[in-house]
């Protein structure tokens, strides 16, 4: 059986024409659920950040008001001239929020701080206070480190107006980033998302979430003026692998608010769901695929069951019952089927056996029954002939002579029938036979009568063969038989019996020179009481029975031959039965 | 001289049977049965007056009772099986052959249908029964009890 019709194969490739359509359909989903956690991912970073970036401008802007307020308080008091250090403190203890608090002269010279400082110093370099005594308005400084406290500020300044609206002096607050950063992380975060908070130079001023870069540093590749577009593909590159960053821009400062998730994060429940999904598929592949295979070879085991079944009944052993393999499948089924017929046929083979055999037993009843009649008549006929042959005459004699030879010859077909009936009824005893033995028992019967004859006889070899001796000792004692009553008027009478052999049968032959026969009449040859010769005694039943005892055999009877031609009969045996010694 | 007991229910056969016996001048008195019954009813008789037959001829297709149920009956019986049953048949059949050997026949014999072969086969078969074949005492051994 070829693979490819096998039905292991065949139940493989539906298993699969299953599988595999649910596989691509899984990596469709795959990659939409990608596409799509990204997209939904981006538009979360994207609010997070812009939030954010309000987050540090409403902590700029509620500075700008305190810083007013500051102003406001202190600018009367620094006209009077009065002590401003107090103030400050007092303020700076309710605002947690600034580091410090510090008034400045309109030079940038510092006037007063909240925490107390050692000695003057100048602040006029700083951006911030430079822009206030520039455009005297509100400005935002470059954040720095504490290097004490090690807390990032944001210097913050703007101007301080007496009534008359001039500018008194400047005021400054350092505002703590860490406020910020405190807000931040009560957001539930997604894992290993971070919110950086930079300055235009890139400048790292506050954080949230783990990055090895401390605050201070300056985040390498940053750039203010990076494009919408590229924004998506630069990430700080801080984070393993890729990942998704957003960024949003604070309004009141020129600060960026980087929001930043690692994509083997975003991605990681839907790889995992993915993965068990094909795991999943992979694993129903397995167990279909076994279960096809299991099914395949119980199903070609029941199959092949049915097939020696049915070969069996080709081969005309219908004997043995049909298993019916248990189940109620489609295949028990068939073997019930198989075996309704096998009972069928060999219901059908016994009655055909019993007309057979009541037929043949009609026949030898008839036969025997016809005997007796036919021995009266010739029985009486004789004793007429005997005791009262004297008062019949030549022609009266005659009469009765011909009323006997009638009944000779209806004896002759009795026994020609009977002998016919017998040989189809007995059953084949096969034994391994020597062919050349047996013929040589026949030939002993017929010594006298070759010598007669003058017969030249030429017996070739003939081998073993398997077959029932006496039938056929029965055939070989015809056909020489036959051969020599038909050889009789010949000059140089010559038989011959040989063999040839081939690997299915060997073909036995006897070949005579006598008279021969016409073959378009071959066929009357076998036909019980056919006879080609009438002059010829016999009854015509003998090859008859011939070819009855070869077609028991499984062989075949045939003849060769033309009119004065002598004739061959031939007749094969199998080799394939074995011999048995039943 | 041996009483012979002839079963045959057809006339041509019996007138046969005695011609070909009277022709070879074979003088034992032949009693004739034409059925089974009729066989056995005389047997049973014989046997009482202690004057049964010496050899018992049988055909085996008769009306009433079958020439093997006679032979199963003669052979099963104390006294009668000794008398010695030649089967005298038209059937060749193997099976009819066997079955009454089985049954104890002592000679089966075919009746041929050719006149000069079947007064030759009872030629040979007077001769041998009648004359050559020591027949068993039967009323002496009967007597002697």
């Amino acid at each position: 059986m070829k693979f490819r019709t096998s039905f292991g194969f065949q139940l493989i490739c539906l298993v699969l024409i299953i599988v595999v359509p649910a596989a691509l359909v899984t990596a469709y989903d795959f990659a939409t659920s990608l596409s799509d956690k990204r997209d939904s991912s981006y538009a979360y970073l994207q609010s997070l950040a812009n939030q954010c970036a309000h987050d540090f401008d409403a902590l700029l802007r509620s500075t700008a008001a305190f810083l007013k307020d500051v102003s406001d308080l202190v600018g009367p008091l620094r006209e009077r001239g009065g002590a401003l250090q107090p103030v400050l403190g007092r303020i700076l203890e309710n605002h947690p929020e600034y580091a410090n608090i510090r008034i400045l002269d309109r030079e940038g010279l510092l006037l007063a701080s909240a925490v107390s400082a050692q000695h003057p110093v100048s602040y006029d370099d700083r951006v911030e206070v430079r822009q206030v005594i520039a455009s005297a308005s509100f400005a935002v400084g470059q954040p720095a480190l504490g290097k004490i406290t090690g807390v990032m500020t944001l210097p913050v300044a703007g101007p301080l107006y007496n009534a008359r609206g001039e500018i008194l002096a400047i005021a400054s607050v350092s505002v703590k980033l860490e406020g910020l950063e405190k807000i931040w992380q009560d957001f539930r975060l997604p894992e290993h998302c971070s919110i950086l908070v930079v300055d235009e130079s890139g400048l790292l001023a506050a954080k949230v979430g783990h990055l090895p870069l401390p605050l201070g540093a300056s985040l390498p590749g940053f750039r203010a003026d990076r494009g919408e577009e590229d924004e998506a593909q630069w990430s700080p590159a801080l984070v393993e692998g890729k990942a998704l960053t957003v960024r949003a821009s604070a309004s009141t400062a020129p600060f960026t608010v980087l929001v930043t998730l690692p994509l083997a994060g975003i991605y990681k429940p839907i790889v995992r769901g993915t993965a068990l999904i094909l795991l999943a598929d992979l694993l129903i592949l397995a167990a279909a695929a076994g279960l096809a295979l299991y099914l395949a070879h119980n199903l070609r085991g029941k199959v092949r069951e049915l097939r020696t079944a049915a070969l069996q009944m080709a081969s005309g052993d219908l004997d043995r019952p049909v298993a019916p393999g248990g189940g109620e499948d489609e295949l028990a089924d068939l073997a019930r089927a198989l075996e309704q017929m096998r009972s069928n046929l060999k219901d059908r083979e016994e009655r055909l056996q019993e007309a057979n055999s009541e037929l043949e037993a009609f026949a030898a009843s008839v036969s025997h029954d016809l005997r007796a009649p036919l021995r009266a008549i010739s029985g009486f006929t004789a004793i007429l002939l005997e005791e009262h042959g004297g008062r019949l005459g030549g022609a009266g004699t005659e009469l009765l002579r011909r009323v006997d030879d009638g009944a000779r010859k209806m004896g002759e077909l009795i026994d020609g029938l009977l002998q016919f009936s017998r040989v189809s009824r007995a059953e084949l005893k096969r034994q391994t036979t020597d062919m050349d033995a047996l013929l040589r028992e026949v030939l002993i019967d017929y010594r006298p009568q070759i010598e007669a004859q003058g017969i030249e006889l030429a017996a070739r070899p003939l081998g073993l063969a398997a077959c029932d001796r006496g039938a056929l000792a029965h055939v070989l004692s015809n056909l020489v038989s036959n051969a020599m009553k038909y050889t009789r008027s010949r000059p140089l009478p010559r038989i011959e019996i040989g063999c040839e052999g081939s690997a299915e049968d060997t073909v036995y032959y006897v070949r005579d020179n006598g008279i021969g026969f016409d073959m378009k009449y071959a066929d009357k040859l076998t036909q019980a009481f056919q006879k080609l010769h009438p002059n010829y005694e016999g009854s015509g039943v003998g090859l008859a029975i011939v070819k009855r005892v070869v077609e028991k055999h499984g062989g075949r009877l045939w003849a060769a031959s033309a009119p004065g031609q002598g004739a061959t009969f031939f007749f094969s045996l199998s080799r394939t039965s074995q011999p048995t010694t039943k | 001289m041996l009483t012979v007991l002839l079963v045959e229910d057809n006339q041509d056969d019996i007138d046969l049977t005695l011609h070909s016996f009277r022709r070879h001048n074979f003088a034992n008195e032949i009693k004739i049965a034409m059925d089974g019954e009729e066989a056995l009813r005389y047997l049973e008789r014989s046997k009482d007056e202690n004057a049964g037959p010496g050899l018992i001829l049988l055909d085996l297709k008769l009306p009433k009772i079958s020439g093997l149920e006679i032979l199963e009956t003669i052979k099963t019986d104390r006294d009668l099986r000794r008398i010695p049953v030649v089967v005298l048949t038209s059937s060749e059949e193997a099976k009819d052959v066997d079955e009454c050997y089985r049954l104890g026949a002592n000679s089966y014999i075919v009746k041929p249908v050719d006149f000069k072969r079947f007064v030759e086969a009872l030629r040979t078969l007077g001769f041998y029964w009648f004359l050559l074949n020591k027949p068993p005492f039967l009323g002496g051994e009967r007597a002697s009890r």
